[in-house]
């Protein structure tokens, strides 16, 4: 599972952690983690990455059917799979991310509560690319006004699905989209989509 | 990865990869709901809890071999506090130290925000002793989350209109409540109202941690936060103006003072030591200049 050149549990971490909340902080924008996946095999290597740097015996995770998915993550960081509604962090594959319906995955996945907000779910979504769709615009905190993002529609359409759920704020879901290659975008719960058109 | 003081050997960072990743995934639901408490697991620290250990938590999740750390206490690099928090971090990292601001990729600070705005790939990690703004409203946890629930904040608003009854202000002279993003009230820490204007639209990411209260928030860049204040009493801030550095000639900044007894007379200095010495050492390279050209 691990190259040559192993995946560190500590550097490696510190710098997938740190490219996660730069992400998250700054919505929209495209950071990368290239340098930290490339230690790890895999088409998947970027989920595995966010799972090292997030997961252990105290999270559950769900995979949503990918069976060999859920037995690298559990076996590289501990983390106990779960069903959707009980799990602290999702991991799509690229078919289950063009596949899935959003709306029913983002409805059984949790929310947090009004008083404990943070008791709620992430999801790591699998995209071929973060550009080369149609354009929208992405505004809240962590943005300067608004920020023009091109998101193909396998990733949007869960942004989409999130916003028509509607949640009452604090409650929420937050989205990570990654590549293979190890890009990745954060779009926090409070963060509103538009189209251009 | 072992780090060494005095012998003994540590992790890198002093906490074990657990406590990290706890902190960690406070930090990123912190990040979510600006302004937001999120609870977690403080670590004990071979320092006493309320010395910074809530800032330490998270300078040590945050913080790479890479990275350059500045520290300060009160605006001043060089405090018994400031100095032992960077001496600990660094033994256990060997990552670089500054007092250099604008050199810094974290900033963890007790009580002020630097003079410097600080950019967007910069990090302020503000120590925090009380960060409940609703504590003075009920003594109980369950009560004050509750409430947080509800966006119910009368009991805050009567307790600043009390205080302008009883005081003549409505103001803190510092850890004034802001109102973060239109949601949460938020202690922002105790720095002077000088600096809360600065949390405002910031580029810079701040995230706050309460060792002693288990408690993380944040703010991301680019979020309102505003100061709670009446619409005929509008927030102000400590008056600076008059005041010059006796230093460095700065305006227009935050001042500490000095006041001596037999003399009677008052001086300021900047608050800010590390935007104090820059200022210096630009202009005495300036004279410098001056006397060879």
């Amino acid at each position: 599972m691990f190259k040559e050149n192993p995946f560190d549990p500590v550097f490696d971490c510190q710098q997938v952690f740190k490219t996660l909340m730069n992400a998250l902080a700054r919505p929209g924008t495209i950071v990368s983690m290239e340098k930290n996946v490339e230690k790890l095999e895999g088409e998947n290597a970027a989920l595995l990455a966010a799972g090292l740097a997030l997961l252990d015996n105290w999270r559950r995770f769900c995979v949503c059917g990918d069976p060999q998915l859920e037995k690298e993550l559990r076996e590289l960081t501990y983390g106990v799979p779960d069903v959707l509604s009980e799990a602290d962090y999702l991991f799509l594959t690229k078919e289950q991310t063009a596949g899935l319906s959003c709306r029913e995955i983002l409805e059984e996945a949790k929310a947090g509560t009004l008083a404990e907000p943070h008791k709620s779910a992430t999801l790591f979504l699998m995209l071929d690319a973060l550009t080369g769709g149609e354009p929208c615009t992405l505004s809240g905190p962590g943005i300067n006004g608004n920020i023009q993002i091109s998101l193909p529609q396998e990733g949007r359409r869960w942004i989409e699905a999130r916003q028509q759920i509607g949640y009452e704020f604090p409650c929420g879901i937050e989205l990570y989209f990654l590549t293979p290659q190890g890009e990745l975008m954060g779009v926090p719960r409070k963060i509103k989509l538009k189209g251009n058109n | 990865m072992k780090e060494t003081i005095n012998g003994s050997e540590y992790n890198f960072a002093f906490l074990d990869e657990g406590s990290k990743r706890e902190i960690r995934r406070a930090i990123l639901h912190a990040i979510a709901v600006p302004g937001y408490q999120v609870p977690f697991g403080s670590r004990e620290l071979p320092i006493g809890r309320g010395w910074g250990t809530g800032g330490i938590q998270l300078t040590m999740s945050l913080i790479g071999p890479d990275d350059i750390l500045k520290v300060i206490d009160q605006g001043n690099d060089d405090s018994v506090n400031a100095v032992s928090i960077k001496r600990l971090i660094s033994a256990t990292t060997g990552v670089k130290t500054t007092t250099d601001a604008a050199e810094a990729d974290i900033i963890q600070s007790r009580h002020r925000v630097p003079e410097e705005p600080l950019r967007e790939d910069q990090v302020l990690v503000l120590q925090v002793p009380t960060p409940e703004p609703l504590r003075s409203v009920d003594a109980h946890e369950a009560v004050t989350r509750q409430l947080h629930a509800d966006a119910e904040y009368t009991g805050i608003w009567v307790n600043l209109f009390e205080q302008l009854l009883t005081r003549g202000s409505p103001f803190r002279g510092a850890d004034h409540p802001v109102m973060t993003d239109g949601r949460y009230v938020m202690n922002p820490s105790p720095i002077p109202r000088y600096d809360n204007p600065k949390l405002n639209q910031a580029q810079c990411l701040f995230l706050f941690g309460a060792g002693r209260e288990k408690k993380i928030y944040a703010v991301p860049p680019y979020t309102d936060v505003k100061s709670l204040a009446f619409e005929d009493y509008p927030f102000r801030q400590e008056d600076m103006s008059g005041r010059k550095c006796r230093l460095c000639g700065a305006e227009n900044v935050y001042f500490d003072e000095m006041f001596d007894s037999q003399t009677g007379e008052r001086f300021y200095q900047c608050s800010d030591t590390g935007y104090c010495l820059k200022r210096r050492e630009a202009q005495e390279s300036k004279e410098g200049d001056k006397a060879h050209g």
